[in-house]
C-alpha cells in the first residue's frame, strides 16, 4: 500500500486526538423543538441523545426539518430519533473514522469508550482542526531535544537527555545527537556506532515502555564513556525474560512503527563493554553501561552477536 | 559498487545528494530494530520506512546512505534530518524484493567487492 503524507498522518493520529470533546447532548424526554433550539445555540447539525450517561440515539437537522414539515416538532425526541447510530472508538486510527464518514455521508460520528460512554464526536471540522494542529506541531518542531551539557568536577563532560514517554516522533534523537558529539571529540567511528546503537535502544525503551519518561546521562570520561539510563516506572517483573531476544510487550501499534522486535536489551548488551541492568516493579528501571575508549578487539568493530539474528 | 551505480540501477530519485562513495554492502529491513542489529560495514540501508526515525536509525548505525523502496512518499521532515546529518537519501519505485535482486546482481558481479 502506498501512503501520501496526509494518509500517513491520518493513520498515525487516533480518533481521540481529533474528536470534539465538548459535546452538547439532549435527553430522550425532551421535545424535538428543544433539540432544535439546542442545536441552533450550539451551532451543530446533529446531537447525541443521552440517558443515564448512555447514548441511546441521535437527532439531526434532517429530523428537525421532517418534524417541522409534518408537524410533530413538539413530540418527544424518543419517538423520532435514530437509534441505530454508527459510532467509533477512541483508539481507532483517524483514517478509519474518516472512511466511515466518507462511506456513510453522515456529518458526525459519536465516539464511545470501552464502557459505551460518549466521550466525543468526530466531525469534518474536528478532523480539519486536528490536522492543522498536527501540521503546525510538525513544522514548528526542529531537531533539538532537551539536551543539556555540563562539565563535571572530574573533568568529565556530561550530556543529559530527557526522554518523554510516548514521544515516538523523536525516537533516535538522543542517539544521533550523542553520536555527533562523540564524533566532534574524535571518538573512533566504531565506538561511536556502538554507543549510538545502545543509546537508540535505551531511548526507545523509555519512549515505549516507561510510564513517565526517563533520563539518559552520558559521561565522557578520559578512559571510557558511561551511560546511565533511568526511569521511575513501571519496572520489570522478570529481567531474565526481558533480556531474551525476541521477547517484547510492545503493542501492535508500536510494531507498526518499526519498533518492538524484542531485540533492544540484547543489542545494548552486545554493544557495551560493561552492562548492568536493574529493575523493580513499581519503582523503575536502571541501566548502567560502560564503553572503553580502547578498542576491545583488533578492529574495534561492532561484533556480531550470537543471540541476535543479524542482517 | 558506487552509490551512483545503485541509484541508477534502481532508477531512484535522489532526495539528498552528496559526494559519491563506494558501497560494499546493503542492509534491507523495515524494522528499525533489525537495522540497529546489523554489524555490516560500509553499507547502505534499503527500507520501506519513510519516517525521520528511520533516518536517525541509519545515522546511529553509521549507514552510508538510505534508499527508500516501494515508491513511498518521503516526509519532508525525513529529508531534513538526512540533510542535517549529511546522509544521502534516495527513493525508488521498485519494491523491496526487486530492489534487492537488482542490487545483488550488481554487487556480486562487481570486481571492487569480492569480500
Ligand atoms: N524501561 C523499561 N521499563 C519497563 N519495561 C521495560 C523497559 N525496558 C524494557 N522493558 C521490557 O523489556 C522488554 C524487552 O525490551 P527490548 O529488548 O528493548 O525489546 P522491545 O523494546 O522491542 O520490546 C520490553 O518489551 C518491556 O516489556
Ligand atoms: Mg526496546
Amino acid at each position: 500500500m502506498e501512503f501520501s503524507f496526509v494518509e500517513e498522518l491520518v493513520h498515525r493520529l487516533k480518533v481521540f486526538q481529533a474528536m470534539a470533546t465538548n459535546v452538547v447532548t439532549v435527553s430522550p424526554e425532551n421535545s424535538l423543538r428543544d433539540a432544535q433550539i439546542t442545536m441552533r445555540e450550539a451551532r451543530v447539525s446533529g446531537i447525541p441523545v443521552v440517558k443515564d450517561n448512555i447514548m441511546v440515539g441521535i437527532v439531526t437537522i434532517e429530523d428537525i426539518i421532517q418534524a417541522l414539515d409534518h408537524g410533530y416538532i413538539e413530540e418527544p425526541i424518543d419517538r423520532w430519533m435514530t437509534r441505530d447510530v454508527v459510532t467509533v472508538e477512541p483508539n481507532w486510527p483517524l483514517s478509519r473514522a474518516m472512511s466511515i464518514l466518507d462511506r456513510t455521508r453522515f456529518g458526525r460520528l459519536p465516539v464511545l469508550d470501552e464502557d459505551g460512554r460518549l466521550c466525543g464526536v468526530i466531525t469534518p471540522e474536528s478532523i480539519l482542526r486536528a490536522l492543522l494542529t498536527e501540521l503546525n506541531r510538525l513544522l514548528a518542531r526542529d531537531e533539538k531535544s532537551e539536551v543539556t551539557i555540563e562539565t563535571l568536577e572530574s573533568e568529565a563532560l556530561r550530556l543529559r537527555f530527557e526522554i518523554e514517554a510516548g514521544d515516538y516522533d523523536r525516537a533516535g534523537l538522543a542517539s544521533v545527537q550523542l553520536k555527533r558529539e562523540l564524533a566532534s571529540r574524535g571518538v573512533e567511528p566504531a565506538l561511536q556506532r556502538r554507543v549510538a546503537i545502545a543509546t537508540h535502544e535505551a531511548e526507545t525503551n523509555l519512549i515505549i515502555h516507561s510510564t513517565s519518561g526517563g533520563t539518559i546521562i552520558a559521561d565522557l570520561e578520559p578512559e571510557s564513556i558511561r551511560l546511565t539510563v533511568t526511569d521511575d516506572g513501571p519496572g520489570i517483573d522478570d529481567i531474565e525474560q526481558a533480556m531474551q531476544p525476541g521477547y517484547s510487550t510492545a503493542s501492535d501499534f508500536i510494531r507498526s512503527l518499526g519498533f518492538g522486535a524484542g531485540m533492544g536489551l540484547p543489542n545494548i548488551k552486545r554493544c557495551a563493554d560493561h552492562f548492568e541492568f536493574k529493575s523493580k516493579p513499581g519503582l523503575g528501571t536502571r541501566l548502567n553501561l560502560r564503553f572503553d575508549l580502547k578498542p576491545r578487539s583488533a578492529t574495534g568493530q561492532v561484533q556480531p552477536a550470537d543471540a541476535i539474528p543479524s542482517l | 559498487m558506487l552509490w551512483s551505480d545503485a541509484i541508477k540501477a534502481l532508477a531512484a530519485q535522489t532526495l539528498v545528494d552528496g559526494p559519491d562513495f563506494e558501497v560494499k554492502n546493503f542492509a534491507a529491513a523495515d524494522l528499525l530494530s533489525d537495522i540497529l542489529a546489523t554489524s555490516k560495514e560500509d553499507f547502505v540501508i534499503l527500507t520501506g520506512q519513510t519516517s525521520p526515525q528511520a533516518i536517525r536509525t541509519a545515522v546511529a548505525v553509521g549507514a552510508l546512505g538510505v534508499i527508500i523502496v516501494r515508491g513511498k512518499q518521503v516526509l519532508p521532515e525525513s529529508i531534513n534530518v538526512a540533510r542535517n546529518y549529511g546522509i544521502p537519501l534516495a527513493a525508488t519505485q521498485l519494491k523491496m524484493f526487486e530492489s534487492c535482486v537488482t542490487l545483488g546482481g550488481l554487487l556480486w558481479s562487481s570486481p571492487s567487492s569480492k569480500n
